[in-house]
């Protein structure tokens, strides 16, 4: 049982640290990362400036 | 449905208690934005959203989505949503003949091909556009600030696309009708469309060739004589149940509201023009002549394989000979092999409607049938050679097969 936990747990933090990418702390308005600015709506509505258009409404 | 700010679309916001992404999707947040992405990070704005930058990664699920969903994003490849294999039906039939079925779409014309690949697969559609954001068809924007829903939102999702006659009929949109029975009762579209929307339907002519679509009989809800407290064992149902010989009328024609037809749909975004939203007024006008409008018709059923009962209700869709011109294609050479008034399953449901209320003394047959001081009056609600000629001159030898003028009983005054 000793055995197995101990792989679970090595396998877990290599799949985490394979697929982190490499931020600890994620700061609002952190110019540096995606979530720094997409977690801000301050900073989003200062940039995000996709052209809006009217709803087709679908079929 | 109005489209969301260009802020709103992209906020990922957090609520209390969370400090990051990670909080609100801990599974796919260990992904990382630019893995699906792409971009640069970290980064400035510029160097972030460079040309590598992907809006909609799920579009390539084959790398994006297979590598933790590989059989659903396997099978998507060629499901209904995905394909809409429907529409290479209907339009091979319209150019090639009423023979053809969707695998001979590819037989069409280039200008046909090549246009529903680009202009109509814009649409149907992704992984991400039913499990993180608004679909295409609204202009996107995150649902649950890009967390991965296993259920698609109702209004966000389904009624995003399914707009104009779905959402309009289930909830009662259009002037003078009530929401359905089920919406009222807060069922969601997946407590009946339990059928699996990921699976291969390459084999399948269109949605209503689908084996596991849902009946009204579907887990015993609705199902005839089966008990004196049900409302389905009584006197009416008794007489116009459909039956194995294909006679009766589908559920529909009794228990259905007039419902959105629309007229004349062409391509390149066309009929967008000047769209409203239903439920201010009852007519709706684009671009190129398309038109939405109430109606409710009963037509013949001529595919009694497909569908139940003798009677159907018909919708008339959004087609014309020439709605593909903005594709390079002027003129459908089979138009007239296919019916423009389809059958039609409208999702808005009463027990009591125009047909069934007898609360002003009238019988259900006073209500619907073409006879004595109300024949003109009911009359309106079927779909007769008189009426097409009348308003659909273009559609006289297509809608052949679904006016009634040959079938209705013979005592029946015809229009």
């Amino acid at each position: 049982m000793k055995k197995i936990t101990i792989s679970l747990s090595v396998i877990a933090g290599a799949v985490f640290w394979g697929c982190d990418p490499g931020i600890d702390k994620i700061v609002a308005s952190d110019p540096n990362t995606c979530e720094g600015c997409h977690i801000d709506q301050t900073a989003l509505q200062k940039y995000a400036s996709e052209e809006s258009a009217t709803a087709s409404g679908g079929g | 449905m109005a489209p969301l700010e260009p802020w709103e679309k992209v906020l990922i916001a957090l609520g209390r208690n969370q400090s990051s992404y990670s909080d609100i999707d801990p599974v796919h947040s260990l992904v990382g934005c630019v893995n699906c992405h792409g971009g640069k990070e970290p980064a400035g704005f510029e160097e972030a959203h460079d040309s590598t930058l992907v809006r909609d990664p799920s579009r390539n699920a084959d790398e994006n989505c297979s590598p933790c969903h590989a059989q659903i994003a396997e099978t998507n490849k060629n499901s209904m949503h995905t394909m809409a294999w429907g529409e290479r039906t209907s339009i091979a039939q319209r150019e090639l003949g009423a023979g053809y079925d969707h695998t001979d779409f590819e037989n069409c014309p280039d200008a046909l091909v090549d246009g529903l690949e680009t202009e109509c697969s814009s649409c149907h559609t992704t992984c991400g556009q039913c499990h993180v954001s608004r679909p295409e068809s609204v202009h996107g924007g995150f649902i649950d600030s890009h967390r991965f829903n296993r259920t698609p939102d109702q209004n966000n999702n389904c009624m995003a696309c399914h707009g104009s006659r779905i959402a309009v009929d289930f909830k009662g949109s259009l002037s003078g009708n009530r929401p359905d029975v089920h919406y009222l009762n807060a069922m969601k579209c997946f407590d009946c469309h339990t059928e699996d929307m990921h699976a291969d339907a390459s084999m399948t002519e269109s949605r209503y060739h689908l084996a596991d679509l849902p009946t009204c009989t579907d887990a015993g809800c609705h199902i005839p004589d089966s008990g004196a407290d049900l409302p389905v064992a009584n006197q009416w149902h008794s007489v116009h149940w459909p039956d194995e010989n294909g006679n009766g009328l589908s559920c529909f024609v009794c228990h259905s509201q007039p419902y959105n037809n629309c007229n004349t749909c062409h391509t390149a975004g066309e009929w967008k023009e000047g769209y409203a939203q239903v439920g201010d007024s009852d007519i709706h006008t684009g671009g190129g002549g398309y038109i939405e409008y109430p109606d409710f018709r009963i037509g013949y059923n001529y595919n009694k394989n497909l569908h139940d009962g003798e009677w159907i209700v018909v919708r008339h869709i959004p087609v014309s000979r020439d709605s593909y011109s903005n594709w390079g294609h002027d003129v459908l050479d089979s138009y007239d092999d296919r019916p423009v008034w389809e059958y039609s399953s409208p999702h808005n449901i009463r027990l009591f409607t125009a047909q069934t209320d007898t609360s002003d003394g009238a019988t259900c047959s006073e209500n619907c049938h073409v006879t004595g001081a109300k024949a003109a009056e009911n009359s309106e609600r079927y779909l007769w050679r008189s009426y097409i000629s009348s308003e659909f001159s273009d559609e006289i030898i297509a809608n052949d097969p679904v006016t009634v003028d040959d079938h209705v009983p013979s005592g029946w005054t015809k229009y």
